[in-house]
């Protein structure tokens, strides 16, 4: 992992490459008693920087994935489509080195998911490595990226014919 | 899409601290800072009580004056009498009756009906005058008295080892209290890490390590330590306070403001080290519970 074997990392190192990481995961893994606004935040709080560095960041990633709007909310009052949004904008908030996403256009209306799938390639560009996990072909025909297929138990490159 | 001047939401604990979830420790908190505070004050209350007896005693003493015959008292309590008032000037100086001083023989002597002729000693009481047992023996041989003399340190002595037992007793119980408190903790805090493993879960996911988690429960705990014991160390001052003036307590209870500053003071301690021990129990069974959580994973 980031060319270093995981396996002899300490405690602090594998916690320091895992900030290095965004995870999208299909059940979202939103904490339901902070706001939208908090749990995009989360990884920037944690990483010990003072919310008055981060406020900018996150108040213009929410309105990028359409969450402006639902700052104060909390996530037991979110559409599915909203909790996605607000896991992946916590999972790229800190411009990690990889991106790991678990169907992340699963639950969106067409419209945003192309702007997430921009999202996506934009932050490929930049040095982001992107894995998505997907059955959506439609994904994977809008993107101009590496893929491997899994079928009858084996692995395959390229898309589907 | 100008973000600029947006103000951000009020800042959220990362860990619900929602009363009604957590109702029954804080009743057990108070409690046990209550009985902690009622412990401690106990402790200070027989102190200072063994302090008065002491000062107390140490200014008086009794002047046994050995009788050959019963004729003889008023002669030898009036040369007793005379030559401590020479020697201590400003002392008060009691000379007991003879029915007194046979009241006072009564119980070494038993129920049986002591003899009309029986040379009961003269006694006097002396209290202050900065008095010297020794000068005040040689002066009373001198006179040509046979005397003893009471300075009550055996009966000094005792009420010291009795108030160092109450003082014992008020401080094992406060230790115990304490390591009951300890306990609590322990468990309450691996409680609300499995209650909360999902946010755990999270925070782990988003890089936070083990240290920046335990601070969380360590900040959580000494929250709910110091809160808790400034309601039960209140109630504690409360009841001390009711107590001492329904009842007659002497020094144990307050009797004045500087008793009173004192152990408030002791109290403010108490409360915070009752709170760092709850921060500290949580800190140590957090770091403790995600190592074990790391190994197993």
């Amino acid at each position: 992992m980031f060319g270093r074997d995981s396996a002899l990392l300490s405690n602090a190192e594998r916690q320091a490459i895992k900030r290095r990481i965004g995870v999208v995961l299909q059940d979202f893994h939103l904490i339901e008693h902070l706001s939208v606004y908090e749990n995009v935040a989360l990884p920037l709080r944690v990483s010990g920087r003072s919310r008055t560095s981060y406020n900018d960041d996150v108040v213009e990633l929410l309105q990028w994935v359409g969450l402006g709007h639902r700052m104060q909310a909390y996530p037991p009052t979110l559409s599915g489509g909203e909790k996605q949004r607000c896991a992946i904008a916590r999972a790229v908030i800190a411009k990690p080195d990889l991106l790991i996403a678990d169907e992340p256009t699963g639950n969106v209306d067409p419209e945003i998911g192309r702007r997430l799938l921009r999202l996506f390639s934009e932050m490929n560009r930049m040095g982001t490595t992107v894995l998505i996990a997907t059955h959506d072909t439609h994904l994977i025909d809008e993107l101009d990226a590496r893929v491997l297929r899994i079928e009858n138990r084996r692995v395959f490159t390229g898309k589907p014919a | 899409m100008s973000p600029q001047g947006h103000s951000a939401p009020h800042e959220a604990p990362l860990l619900p601290n929602k009363l009604r979830n957590v109702r029954a420790l804080w009743v057990v908190l108070i409690i046990m800072a209550m009985l902690a505070g009622c412990a401690l004050l106990f402790a200070r209350g027989s102190l200072r009580l063994s302090g008065e007896w002491q000062s107390q005693l140490s200014d008086t003493m009794t002047v046994q004056i050995m009788l050959e015959r019963s004729e003889e008292w008023a002669e030898q309590t009036n040369l007793a009498q005379r030559t401590l008032s020479a020697e201590l000037p400003g002392a008060d100086i009691d000379v007991y009756s003879q029915d007194r001083a046979r009241d006072l023989l009564r119980p070494w002597l038993g129920n049986t009906a002591l003899p009309s002729d029986l040379p009961v000693p003269g006694l006097i009481g002396v209290t202050g005058g900065n008095m010297s047992i020794a000068r005040v023996q040689t002066a009373l041989d001198k006179a040509g008295l046979k005397t003893n003399i009471d300075d009550n340190s055996r009966y000094s002595d005792q009420l010291r080892g009795t108030a160092r037992r109450l003082v014992g007793i008020g401080l094992g119980t406060l230790l115990m209290i304490l390591i009951a408190g300890l306990s609590v903790n322990i468990f309450s805090t691996r409680a609300s890490m499995t209650a909360q493993k999902e946010i755990i879960r999270v925070l782990v996911q988003v890089g936070a390590s083990d240290k920046f988690i335990a601070k969380l429960f360590i900040g959580q705990a000494f929250r709910r330590g110091a809160m808790g014991s400034a309601i039960g160390l209140a109630l504690a001052a409360g009841l001390w306070i009711g107590l001492s003036i329904t009842s007659d307590w002497g020094g144990l209870g307050w009797s004045g403001l500087g008793p009173v500053l004192i152990d408030i003071i002791w109290l403010i301690f108490l409360g915070a080290f009752f709170a760092l021990i709850c921060a500290a129990a949580a800190g140590v069974t957090a770091a403790r519970q995600l190592a074990f959580e790391r190994k197993r994973l």
